[in-house]
Order: C-alpha cells, then sequence, then structure tokens
C-alpha cells in the first residue's frame, strides 16, 4: 500500500489497539506491492546503524578470532566439539547448549516485556542484515524516489550498471556471510586457504551456497515478508506485551485531526491536530505500515517513524513526541510501572538459568570416564588364590592440557589394581581407552560386589571422577 | 481457491503459492534444525556407519549430519504440507475467521 493510498483513504479516527495477532493489513491472498522504505536520519536511525556496525563486525570478525592455539568461537562439527574461547564443549555437555538456549529464549521474553520488540528493531539478524542490503542499494540506486522511477522506467543503460553493481554487492555480500556462517562450524582459518586452493570439500561449497542464498533470499528480496508471513515471534508477543510495555504509538489525541496546513499557522484555530499528514512516517516504515492506525503486529519497533516525525515536528515547531516510545497506560494518562510482577518472573527465571549455568561451569570437572565389564568372562582365578576380573575404561579428558590420572579401586577388601599401575597419560581434548585389571583375594571375592573405580588428575587433585561398577567372584 | 481468471487474480494465486511454499519450507527447516542438534549431539554420526544398510557404510561426520538433516527437514515438509493442505482445502465457512469479521 503506497502513501497515496493512504492519504486517499477515508479517515476515520484511529485508536491504539492493543497487540493482537490481526491487524487491518490485507489478508494472505492480497498481492504485496514492493516497499521502497525511505532514508532516515535521527536518533534512533544512528542507534541502528551502530548496533549493524556493532553486530556485524562481531558476527565476521569473531570467526577469525584465536584463542590458544585454536579459534576461539567454534562448533566444531566435525571434531564434535564446541570451542567458546577457554571452554571446550563435548556432546556430552549438550546440557550446556540447552541451559544457553533457554537463556537466550527468557532473555528475549524479559527484553519484550519492558521494552517491546527491542530485538527485531535492532538486533534481528534479519533487521541487521536488511539494513546492510538497503545500505547497499541506496549506493547504487539512489534514495527512495530514485528507486521507484528507476523501478518504473525502461532498462536504459544506467538502470542495467545500477542494477548489476546492487546485484554484484549482493551476491558478494551473501556469499561472503555464508563463508562467514560455515566458518563458525568448520575452522574458517582452513575452509579459507582451502577457499584460496580451491580445494573445498562439496559439503562445504554445498552449505556455503545455501547460507549465501538464505542471506541474498532474506536480505534483499523477501526482506519485510519474513516479518510478516514467516516469523512465530512477531505472533506471539502479545503473550509478553501488558499495558506497561514501551511500544512506539501515535499520540491520537494530540495529533488529530490530521491534515495540511501552512508552516507557521495556528492550527488550533484550523480545527487540526498536530499531525500535518505528511505520510512520512509511512515512507520511512521498512514494514510498510502506517503507526497511526494503532499497533500492528507488523511493527517491528525500528523508531523509524519516530525519528521522521521528530523532524517534521521540529521543522513545524511543534513539540517532539506525536511518534514516540511510550505505554498504552501512558497514552491513557495513567501512570506506567516499570517493576510489575511479570518483569519479575522473567527476571527471576532468567537470573535462575544464569547463575546454574555460571555455577555449573565454575565447578565442571573436565574429565570423564566410562567402565564397561568384560563381557567374556565373569571372573578368572588366578595363582594365589585371587580372582581376577576384566574391564575397559574409557577416559575423556575434557580439559585444554594433558592430564596424567592415576585409577585405584575400592569397595571390597584386597581389592587391587593390577593393570595399569602407572599414571595414565591423556593428551589434551582426547579419548583414552584402557584395558584394566582388578584383583582380589578368593575368600572375600565371592558373589557380587558393588565397587568403585577412581581416575585422579596427578596434578590437579580436583579433577577426579567416581563410577560404580561390579565385582564378580565365584 | 481463486480461479486465475484475471491477471490480478494470477498474481494472488501466485502469490499465495509463495506464501504456502514459506510456510511449508520455513518451519519445518526450524524443526529439523532441532531435531538435528538434538539427535547428533547423542548419536556420532560414524556410529551409524555399521548400523543400518549398507548405504552409511562409507559415511564422514559431515555427510551423516547432512543427510540426518535432510531427513529430518523431510518429515517436516511432509507434516506441514498436510498442514497447509487442510487449512487450504477446507469450505470455506469452515476454515479461519475471516481477518477483517474479528473484533479490534
Amino acid at each position: 500500500m503506497s502513501a497515496q493510498d493512504i492519504a486517499r483513504k477515508p479517515r476515520k479516527a484511529p485508536t491504539l489497539a492493543s497487540v493482537k495477532p490481526i491487524s487491518s493489513a490485507p489478508s494472505f491472498y492480497a498481492a504485496a506491492a514492493k516497499i521502497y522504505p525511505r532514508e532516515v536520519q535521527g536518533r534512533f536511525a544512528s542507534a541502528r546503524r551502530l548496533t549493524v556496525f556493532v553486530l556485524l563486525g562481531l558476527f565476521y570478525g569473531v570467526a577469525w578470532l584465536q584463542w590458544r592455539g585454536h579459534q576461539a568461537l567454534l562448533f566444531d562439527l566435525p571434531a564434535r566439539k564446541f570451542h567458546i574461547f577457554g571452554l571446550t564443549l563435548w556432546p556430552q555437555d549438550f546440557f550446556y547448549m540447552a541451559l544457553l538456549l533457554i537463556i537466550a529464549a527468557l532473555s528475549l521474553f524479559f527484553f519484550t516485556a519492558l521494552a517491546g520488540r527491542l530485538f527485531c528493531g535492532y538486533a534481528c539478524p534479519q533487521t541487521v542484515w536488511t539494513e546492510l542490503f538497503l545500505w547497499i542499494e541506496r549506493w547504487t540506486e539512489g534514495p527512495r524516489a530514485r528507486r521507484m522511477k528507476l523501478d518504473e522506467g525502461p532498462w536504459t543503460a544506467e538502470k542495467v550498471l545500477r542494477k548489476s553493481a546492487k546485484q554484484a554487492a549482493w551476491v558478494t555480500l551473501a556469499c561472503y556471510t555464508g563463508f562467514t556462517f560455515v566458518g563458525y562450524f568448520t575452522p574458517i582459518r582452513s575452509i579459507g586457504s582451502q577457499l584460496v586452493h580451491l580445494s573445498l570439500g562439496s559439503w562445504a561449497i554445498f552449505w556455503v551456497f545455501l547460507y549465501s542464498l538464505a542471506t541474498y533470499g532474506n536480505a534483499g528480496f523477501l526482506r519485510e515478508q519474513v516479518c510478516k508471513y514467516m516469523c512465530p515471534y512477531a505472533r506471539f508477543q502479545s503473550a509478553m506485551f501488558d499495558k506497561d510495555t514501551l511500544v512506539i504509538s501515535y499520540d491520537t489525541v494530540r495529533g488529530e485531526p490530521r491534515g495540511a496546513r501552512r508552516r507557521g499557522s495556528d492550527p488550533k484555530a484550523q480545527g487540526l491536530g498536530d499531525c500535518i499528514d505528511c505520510t512520512l512516517c509511512v515512507q520511512v516504515c521498512p514494514t510498510g505500515i502506517d503507526i497511526r492506525k494503532g499497533l500492528q503486529y507488523e511493527c517491528i519497533a525500528c523508531a523509524a517513524c519516530i525519528d521522521a516525525c521528530d523532524d517534521v515536528m521540529d521543522k513545524m515547531g511543534s513539540p517532539r513526541g506525536l511518534i514516540r516510545y511510550t505505554t498504552e497506560h501512558a497514552m491513557s494518562g495513567k501512570a506506567s510501572r516499570i517493576a510489575r510482577p511479570r518483569l519479575f518472573v522473567y527476571g527471576f527465571l532468567l537470573s535462575a538459568a544464569a547463575s546454574a549455568i555460571v555455577y555449573s561451569l565454575a565447578v565442571r570437572t573436565p574429565l570423564i570416564l566410562d567402565v564397561i565389564r568384560d563381557r567374556n568372562a565373569l571372573y578368572r582365578e588366578v595363582h594365589g588364590g585371587l580372582i581376577e576380573n576384566i574391564y575397559t575404561i574409557r577416559i575423556i579428558n575434557e580439559d585444554d592440557k594433558a592430564h596424567a590420572y592415576r585409577l585405584e579401586a575400592a569397595g571390597l577388601n584386597s581389592l587391587q589394581v593390577v593393570d595399569p599401575v602407572g599414571e595414565i597419560e591423556v593428551p589434551a581434548g582426547s579419548v583414552s581407552t584402557v584395558p584394566v585389571r582388578l584383583q582380589a583375594s578368593g575368600d572375600v571375592a565371592e558373589g557380587v560386589h558393588a565397587i568403585t573405580l577412581s581416575i585422579k588428575a596427578e596434578d590437579v587433585p580436583h579433577i577426579a571422577r567416581t563410577e560404580q561398577t561390579r565385582f564378580i567372584g565365584p | 481457491m481463486i480461479a486465475p481468471h484475471s491477471k490480478r487474480a494470477e498474481g494472488r494465486v501466485r502469490r499465495q503459492t509463495g506464501i504456502d511454499l514459506a510456510l511449508i519450507l520455513w518451519p519445518s527447516f526450524l524443526a529439523a534444525g532441532l531435531a538435528g542438534a538434538l539427535f547428533f549431539a547423542v548419536v556420532d554420526p560414524q556410529l551409524l556407519r555399521n548400523a543400518g544398510p549398507r548405504l552409511f557404510d562409507n559415511l564422514d561426520r559431515e555427510s551423516g549430519y547432512a543427510l540426518g538433516f535432510f531427513f529430518f527437514w523431510s518429515i517436516g515438509i511432509f507434516s506441514s504440507a498436510v498442514s497447509v493442505f487442510m487449512i487450504r482445502s477446507a469450505r470455506p465457512e469452515s476454515s479461519a475467521i475471516d481477518c477483517d469479521d474479528l473484533p479490534r
């Protein structure tokens, strides 16, 4: 829907509707018009520019960061190990990844309840990459009016040149993004050098291509449609909203009745509100909605309309904030509360999950011991009236340095580790499988006994594990 | 369903098909990502080497992850496609209430 269409529509007094997954937007079947977001300057545009630089800088930069001889952040799928700076997580530590995801979800709930769709407007990859692709579009095709004219016009040499420049930049950026993304799952330096030597494996090529395609499709082609049609968060955010949640609203009371007026004239004398109906708030909207119709689920809270309107209010000599961050309570003249039960509940759950992960990482023992009893023989009688049982132990050294471990058996009188007697060396981040022989004197070994096998690192006494197993006698 | 008797209607049908495709591919992609992560956190793809049909005999981990992901995705696509088909093929009066009828 273009601005002209909206301007032509009969005007109803808009109300600040509470957020519902319903909108006045056209239904699924309506043909979508291409949206040409107008460029905007202001406080929030600067904030978004900053977050784009910071977030994309982190994404493209951190992949190349090294930490003690390995990639600092690497979810090494081929090796089944996750490196997060000094921490190495094994598949056995999946618990931490699950906890991290829960923390991410709870943070989203918390910040949504507090300040609405902060995530959508500033931090969502969809917004961030779309912003970047829009910048490229502006550099190559010019500002909004020029872009619209270019699209309507015939295929001149200039149009071909501008469009191909845009596509070339988009494709290059998308490919580099795909490459970086894959670089978080396979060591980026090795796939980088493979790429230079044209020896990249077929799966690596495939995933780079797939993620390039996804970047290009989402940020260049689909854009706001991802938010409108594909994003579940846009639909269920209402569950986290209440009347004290910070949302972007048009001040209907102050703005209406809207209408054009001469600069410097008194709107009240003409029976007009502060809205001059310039439709700039609609033109800058990346999802193409009219914020004056109330809060809609398409609104990603990017605040572009606030910047645009503030600028207009400055020019008209009216106070800023005709469109502003506010709460439904504040808008209806009631007091807004920041401290409310919802925030306490989300905040409590969030801090509980965060403390759980910090605590469990602090007391985590980077060592796993698996004990498997030999399945072929229950026991063996050896000379000297001794009974012998055979085990296989698997020692996983999850630490980033090598350790020497000592094995001990307990739980039965005269129980002794016959093999291995010395220290068991396990290199950093490795698994070692060791056959173990235990012996106990025949007169105490009769029957089945619950015993324990423990390993302890010689250099760091608190790196130790104990496992239960059985010792079987005649 | 809209009969494509005008250019406008044709555009709408094309657009509906596009949205349907997104509604099928996207949630199943998310589900496949989740299922893949959970499954491969427990199962090393190399363990499948001797477990299944001869197909997996020379399976390296990367192929294992990719095959697993596409397996889960295809299951998800099937499920989403059935959902979308059931919604789209329902008689209009029994399908979802028109958005314009709902209170705002």
